[in-house]
């Protein structure tokens, strides 16, 4: 029996790691994801991963994720969502400028995001959270 | 009166001076579209909004996984995972 089909919603930028890293449940969880609703991610998170590339391989596996995803920008208006997430934090903040760039894009485009560490987005009110495995 | 479709916009790269692109456009033939050097400001996303095509699917979820020797396979799901069901939301 087939379960409910998954939402849109923002792959952050760890469990995009996992896929780009070829771990198993991520990879699986990718080919529901794009088969009910399409890849979504930020632009920040391409960016990380870009930067930790390793060979010309990694660079090339990134790119066919990138192209078979809707990519988000880093706008003004997410960046200010962002650091007002950041400032909300009692200080040292928890959340690192990862997380608030990735919930303050899904904040804006109003979707979940999806990740294998939800209490990394704890507390952060308007967010949904998915763990996909 | 049909609702106006959802703008997306769509990566491609210049060769001998037409665009090539990576997926296929969901347009009807006859549909005009613009071309720009960078992403206008108004387009949410780049890329494709909603489902991907299982043919994309396929491409991808097998490069990612390091088994290119599937593509010829029809089962290559259940090649590579085996018979589980799919994954809860």
């Amino acid at each position: 029996m087939n379960a409910s089909p998954l939402r849109a919603g923002i792959i952050d930028t760890d469990l995009l790691r996992a896929m780009h890293r070829a771990t198993n449940a991520a990879i699986e969880f990718a080919t529901n994801l794009a088969r009910d609703a399409g890849l979504r991610a930020s632009a920040y998170s391409l960016m990380v991963l870009t930067a930790e590339c390793r060979d010309d391989t990694d660079r090339e596996l990134l790119t066919l994720l990138l192209e078979h995803s809707t990519i988000y920008p880093v706008s003004v208006h997410i960046s200010r969502r962002a650091l007002a997430l950041l400032e909300a934090q009692p200080a040292p903040a928890a959340l690192s400028v990862d997380a608030a760039l990735v919930a303050a894009t899904a904040l804006v485009h109003k979707l979940p995001v999806y990740t294998a560490n939800p209490g990394r987005y704890a507390n952060l009110h308007g967010l949904a959270a998915i763990q996909p495995y | 009166m049909e609702p106006e479709p959802e703008p997306f916009c769509v990566r491609g790269v210049v060769k001998d001076g037409q665009v090539v692109l990576s997926v296929s456009l969901p347009l009807p033939d006859g549909a005009t579209v613009y071309v720009a050097t960078e992403p206008p400001d108004q387009i949410p996303g780049i890329g494709l909004p909603g489902p991907m095509p299982d043919h994309e699917i396929k491409k991808l979820i097998l490069a990612l996984a390091r088994r290119p020797d599937l593509m010829d396979e029809p089962n290559w799901r259940e090649m590579l995972w085996g018979n589980r069901e799919r994954l809860a939301s």
